[in-house]
């Protein structure tokens, strides 16, 4: 069971990691491509723009989950730092409790408005604008997932 | 709505809740009690990042690690080191002369400590200058990383404020030199007063060689900010060819950078960009709550009544941006502060551009005061010296800065003249 969970969250890292790293890298070649129509050719391409900043939500929700998992999110530190050791980890819980909170409201009404949205299309490429909104949630769901994670890991003897 | 989300918010921060989400949460809670569905926070969340100038964030976070990894700073280290590595204080003049040419290259400032610190703090402490001063002298030069053009600060402000990118990066031109020429003077005392770094003579050959071996680093920023000042190009498409051209120099001409090095680059790239602009979506919510409780207006009303004159309620912000740079990283100031404090400039009849200017300046001496301060902390790691010893030998540096500043706001034109011509 624990080998099972610790290579499946591994596999969801890896795949996470991998899928926006690509995604990143295309959008470069996107927007150059954009560069080219427009100086090179002289005929700007009509669908760049618009995918390029699609491209951009999912790549930063992507990037806010790796950001998430390796604690890179900016808090301010300065207070916490003042307590003692127990206590700092009883504040750090309860602010963990609070994310996830929201991070399931996320899950929950995003699924939602993804489905409100699913019917309306985009203007210059025709993709369904639910796709663009799902990255908020597919986010939510893998820092919830990251979370649970931590519990569990801390539940089984801190190992990591 | 807006106590409600002031409190909440001051209260996740206290609990020690990464900014980006306390944001949410604070602004979802506040909505939540006036009845607003949590499905309008998400669909804010995501419209406010699909955004085509944002897109310069990424990018140029991305060009500036290319450049960092590629070779290209060590060449520009030799070419300041030949041309003003001579003058008494020499190396510290060759680190404030690399950020000055990195900055027209790379976005942030951080990034700038780093590379150049790496390289120069322990050249300095081999050549006998003291570990707190290396330190300082290059914490406190990276600032001018944010001031002169490219710059992901003037970004997220353009972008807050709806005001020209390109006309805030050739703002930041003037004043950036002019910081850089400060803290070269001060440098140049304080080692004539510890007795560091004696002068050596000046050689042409060396000159020209460096010159010639960095010439297509050098280059960089010319083809930067030539295609934004022309109006060429727009700052998200000059962020590309930067890539491009950082792409070609480093893996094509200099051969430093392998494509296995890639992945990396653009890992920790992608990482910043989320955690800039994950916050920025925060931000979206939080400014419309505020702006629809007209909180910017009544602002505006209360120092109205304290004074009437524009220099005195810049130099205000300009203390309320010290303090608050003290303990907060600069994006995310700029992110808390910029939506209240814009509209009122405006009501007061500022100009947009000096605003930001001042706005990012005083934000960026926050990058090196404590307790909170992403350059010291970089820096005096590097140095192997404690925060505070770096942080006092940087305070005259800090107050050269604080000179530059105040010089722009009691004579806008030193900031307003280059974008004038735009």
């Amino acid at each position: 069971m624990d080998a099972f969970i610790l290579g499946l969250k591994k596999a969801i890292d890896r795949i996470v990691d991998a899928v926006a790293v690509s995604a990143l890298s295309v959008l470069v070649l996107v927007v150059a491509a954009q560069v080219i129509s427009r100086y090179v050719v002289g005929r700007p391409f009509t669908w760049s723009e618009e995918l390029a900043r699609y491209m951009l939500v999912w790549i930063v929700y992507l990037f806010a989950v790796i950001a998430f998992r390796l604690s890179r999110h900016m808090g301010i530190d300065f207070f916490v730092l003042l307590l003692s050791d127990r206590f700092r980890g009883i504040v750090q819980g309860a602010g963990d409790v609070l994310i996830f909170g929201f991070l399931i409201l996320v899950l929950r009404f995003g699924t939602e408005l993804v489905g409100i949205t699913l019917p309306q299309t985009s203007a210059a490429l025709g993709i369904p604008m639910g796709l663009v909104y799902l990255a908020f949630p597919v986010s939510a769901g893998l820092m919830a997932l990251e979370l649970l994670f931590r519990l569990y890991s801390r539940l089984t003897g801190g190992r990591r | 709505m807006t106590t409600t989300l002031f409190l909440s918010f001051a209260v996740l921060i206290l609990l020690n809740v990464p900014i980006a989400f306390s944001l949410f949460i604070s602004a979802s809670l506040a909505l939540a009690l006036n009845g607003i569905t949590l499905m309008a926070v998400i669909q804010r969340g995501v419209t406010a990042v699909d955004s085509f100038i944002l897109l310069a964030i990424p990018f140029f976070m991305l060009a500036g690690n290319l450049m960092s990894g590629g070779g290209i700073s060590n060449r520009i280290i030799k070419f300041a080191n030949s041309s003003v590595g001579f003058i008494r204080g020499g190396l510290a003049h060759v680190n404030i002369a690399t950020s000055m040419l990195f900055a027209g290259i790379t976005g942030a400032a951080v990034a700038d400590t780093s590379a150049v610190g790496s390289v120069l703090i322990p050249a300095m402490k081999d050549e006998g200058y003291d570990a707190d001063f290396s330190a300082a002298v290059t914490a406190s030069s990276s600032v001018i990383g944010v001031i002169i053009p490219p710059s992901i600060p003037f970004v997220i402000y353009g972008v807050i404020t709806g005001t020209s990118i390109g006309r805030l990066f050739l703002g930041g031109i003037v004043p950036g030199i002019l910081i850089g020429l400060v803290q070269m003077v001060i440098s140049y005392f304080i080692c004539a007063k510890r007795g560091m770094g004696s002068p050596k003579r000046f050689s042409i050959r060396d000159f020209l060689g460096s010159l010639r071996r960095g010439i297509l680093a050098l280059f960089m920023p010319v083809i930067i900010l030539g295609g934004i000042i022309f109006g060429i190009v727009t700052p998200t498409e000059a962020a590309v060819l930067a890539i491009v051209y950082a792409l070609f120099v480093s893996m094509v001409v200099y051969r430093e950078l392998k494509p296995r090095d890639l992945p990396k680059l653009i890992y920790e790239s992608g990482i910043t960009t989320a955690i800039v602009m994950f916050m920025i979506a925060g931000a979206f919510l939080y400014s419309w709550i505020i702006t629809n409780d007209q909180i910017p207006q009544k602002l505006a009303a209360l120092i109205g009544m304290l004074t009437q004159d524009k220099n005195v309620v810049l130099l205000l912000f300009v203390v309320v941006y010290l303090v608050a740079g003290m303990f907060i990283d600069l994006g995310a100031a700029m992110i808390l502060l910029v939506p209240v404090l814009y509209p009122v400039t405006r009501m007061m009849g500022i100009d947009p551009i000096l605003f930001g200017i001042v706005t990012v300046i005083a934000l960026a001496i926050g990058l090196v005061t404590p307790p909170v301060g992403a350059c010291l902390f970089i820096a005096s790691e590097i140095g192997g010296i404690s925060i505070l010893k770096t942080a006092r030998s940087a305070i005259p540096y800090l107050l050269g800065i604080l000179l530059v500043l105040l010089a722009i706001i009691l004579y806008p034109p030193l900031a307003l003249f280059i974008p004038g011509l735009m």
